[in-house]
């Protein structure tokens, strides 16, 4: 049993501490793992908090980003395969979890997470036609046809060149 | 977002197992929390992902709706704009020459609007640096009239005070652009409450851009944080002192000023140093710290057949790495006889030499470099042209007289018969090599010299009729260099790219 005031670098290095989402559901966690994400690290400098209470992350997204931590965490794996299991975390996600995946990094702040979702988000929009991104990702079209005309107009150069697709 | 901490439900860990989940009570449920659609991330979200796609992508999606219409402006810390963009766009298909510089002119004045444009939307929010290549910028005007929206640029920089910046204008065609950068004064004089507003500025890159000496001195005396200085093919450049106080000055570059005089450079934290050009008498002091030097042009030759002349800073300094680059053209084959021996640089452990020679001219000039080397254990050769055995027989004797094992690289090998004697030499003079690694890349298959000796044949024979053909092709290059491959002894590893 490890108790909380422990100190020192042997003990800090297998101390947990447990995450509970917002569905109440709780997740325990190395805090080697845990202090990769920036606001828990401030969290567990500033009180001495073995249970952290996140209001705004579902389980479903909660337990992804904890499996990615405890991997990036994991010093015995090697930097080319955590790069491979970055590349796996995201591939075949869907948008809808992409963006609870998004929002929970912005919230945690982990940033190389953050990094690898916002980038397989960019390239799920990129080289879409306007009227697919709009669709799939319900954007209201608030311009009127003229004001939209007028900035394509402007950003021409962004325009000229590519075949952009519908699917 | 929040996040609470539930410090009257503390909890200690009793199991070692990771992430485990535990049921704590039964409400919870997947869907629990509203839908978000895009347009409910936070706006940092949203131009993280629009960070991470091309400026045009992002470009874009200024016409999704109101909300889109400028966030993609703000997606990086740095301004990065070549007219490469426009130019790569469609290509640019022409009936004539004056038709074709009819449609450089179109784009060069859609580089220039947009820009401008960019800039202007710019305006009001916080930049970390600016980069502007414009390597189709129209040589001097004939009215002599100063460009003066490359001056707004400058200003614009200025005014956002920038940590990085650079302008670019190394013409794709060779030509020197003749635009010179605004004196202080002229920076100054915009309005009455402008002060000088590079004063944050880590690192400042010109090429092609004429800029005063008394210019540079204002800004080495003005920019406390300077980190970087890059000034390649100035015009203007006469007597440039780069000397201390500069605290974080770490890496200088110097090129291509053809008409330099004099140059000095006494800085105590400078680790990397580039000079390129006219072989004048370097002017180094206090450079404690340098470990990398690049030298080229006739400089480059300088250091080779007049060591003497350089012997006051080759002595002294901890170089790791020595860079250089040679257009062998220009060497004189007197130089060869009675030079003197280079003093030692006993800290050196890669050397790197680019050439640019024609076949038959001997690399024997850098064997000196490898003897005067004890402790190198990198040597890469980059030959621009075919190989030839000649040249590289004479340069290996220094191998066997070091029993270095040395990592040897070969980049531009096209598999000639001198190419495979070259290796084949190498192996037997020195057989202590960990890795000796091929590199086929080369300009050669482009420039089809085989048409060339084609046609030269008929004419009066030039090199390129002498010099024996090549593969077409970089997969028949591999393939030869792959047939090598049982000459290597076990222990030396073959690497072919």
């Amino acid at each position: 049993m490890v108790t909380t005031d422990e100190k020192g670098p042997l003990t800090a290095k297998k101390k947990s501490v447990i995450i509970r989402s917002c569905d109440g559901d709780e997740f325990l966690v190395s805090e080697s793992a845990a202090v990769l994400s920036t606001s828990l690290k401030k969290i567990l400098e500033e009180k001495e908090d073995r249970l952290i209470h996140l209001s705004d992350i579902d389980n479903k997204t909660l337990a992804m980003v904890i499996a990615y931590l405890s991997t990036h965490a994991d010093d015995g794996l090697s930097d080319d395969l955590k790069r491979s299991f970055d590349q796996e975390f995201v591939s075949g996600k869907e948008f809808d979890v992409l963006k609870y995946l998004v929002l929970a990094t912005d919230t945690l702040q982990v940033t190389c997470l953050c990094y690898t979702v916002a980038k397989k988000m960019a390239d799920i929009m990129k080289n879409k036609l306007v009227e697919w991104v709009r669709r799939e990702f319900d954007i209201q079209n608030d311009y009127t046809p003229e004001a939209e005309a007028e900035i394509r107009r402007l950003d021409a150069w962004a325009w000229d060149d590519r075949q952009l697709e519908d699917d | 977002m929040d996040i609470v901490t539930c410090s009257e439900q503390q909890h200690t860990a009793s199991s070692d197992s990771q992430h485990r989940k535990r049921k704590r009570n039964h409400k919870g449920v997947d869907d629990a929390l509203s839908p978000v659609v895009i347009d409910n991330l936070p706006d940092d979200v949203l131009i993280a992902i629009l960070s991470r796609m091309s400026r045009k992508e992002a470009a874009r999606t200024s016409v999704l709706s109101r909300k889109w219409r400028y966030l993609w402006l703000f997606t990086s810390g740095t301004l990065e704009l070549d007219d490469k963009s426009i130019y790569s766009s469609g290509t640019l298909e022409f009936v004539n020459y004056k038709d074709k510089l009819n449609k450089i002119d179109i784009k060069r004045r859609k580089f220039i609007a947009y820009v401008n444009r960019i800039l202007e939307l710019h305006q009001g929010l916080g930049l970390d640096g600016l980069i502007i290549r414009f390597a189709h910028l129209r040589v001097r005007s004939l009215s002599g009239r100063r460009p003066s929206y490359i001056d707004n640029w400058i200003y614009f920089a200025m005014q956002k005070e920038v940590k990085m910046f650079e302008l670019n204008f190394s013409m794709s065609n060779g030509y020197h652009p003749y635009y010179e950068f605004p004196n202080v004064d002229m920076l100054l004089s915009r309005s009455n409450d402008v002060k000088f507003g590079f004063g944050s500025l880590k690192s400042l890159r010109l090429v092609g851009v004429d800029i005063k000496d008394e210019v540079v001195q204002y800004f080495l005396a003005s920019c406390p944080y300077l980190e970087q200085l890059c000034i390649r093919g100035s015009y203007v450049t006469k007597n440039l002192k780069v000397v201390d106080p500069l605290p974080n000055l770490k890496v200088l570059e110097i090129s291509d000023c053809r008409f330099i005089y004099s140059l000095e450079v006494s800085v105590v934290n400078l680790v990397s140093c580039t000079y390129e050009g006219r072989g004048i008498i370097l002017p180094f002091k206090e450079i404690p710290n340098l470990s990398e030097l690049t030298l080229g042009g006739d400089c480059a030759q300088s250091f080779i057949y007049e060591p003497y002349k350089h012997s006051s800073y080759s002595f002294q300094i901890q170089l790791v790495k020595l860079a250089l680059n040679i257009q062998w053209e220009r060497f004189s084959r007197d130089g060869l006889n009675g030079r003197p021996e280079l003093p030692r640089l006993y800290s050196l452990k890669r050397l790197e030499l680019n050439v640019k020679s024609s076949v038959g001219r001997s690399l024997h000039f850098f064997t000196s470099l490898i003897k005067a080397s004890p402790l190198l254990n990198e040597f890469r050769i980059k030959n621009y042209e075919c190989y030839s055995g000649s040249l590289l027989d004479q340069a290996l004797g220094s191998f066997k007289a070091h029993q270095l094992s040395l990592s040897v690289k070969m980049s531009g090998y096209i598999g000639c018969s001198t190419d495979k004697t070259f290796v084949l030499r190498l192996l037997k003079i020195a057989p202590s090599l960990e890795t000796v690694t091929i590199d086929t890349e080369s300009e050669y298959y482009e420039q089809k010299p085989w048409d060339c000796a084609t046609r030269c044949k008929e004419m009066d024979p030039c090199m390129c009729s002498l010099q024996e053909t090549g593969p077409r092709t970089r997969i028949e290059a591999k393939k030869r260099a792959e047939q090598l491959k049982t000459s290597f002894p076990s222990k030396t590893m073959l690497v072919i790219m």
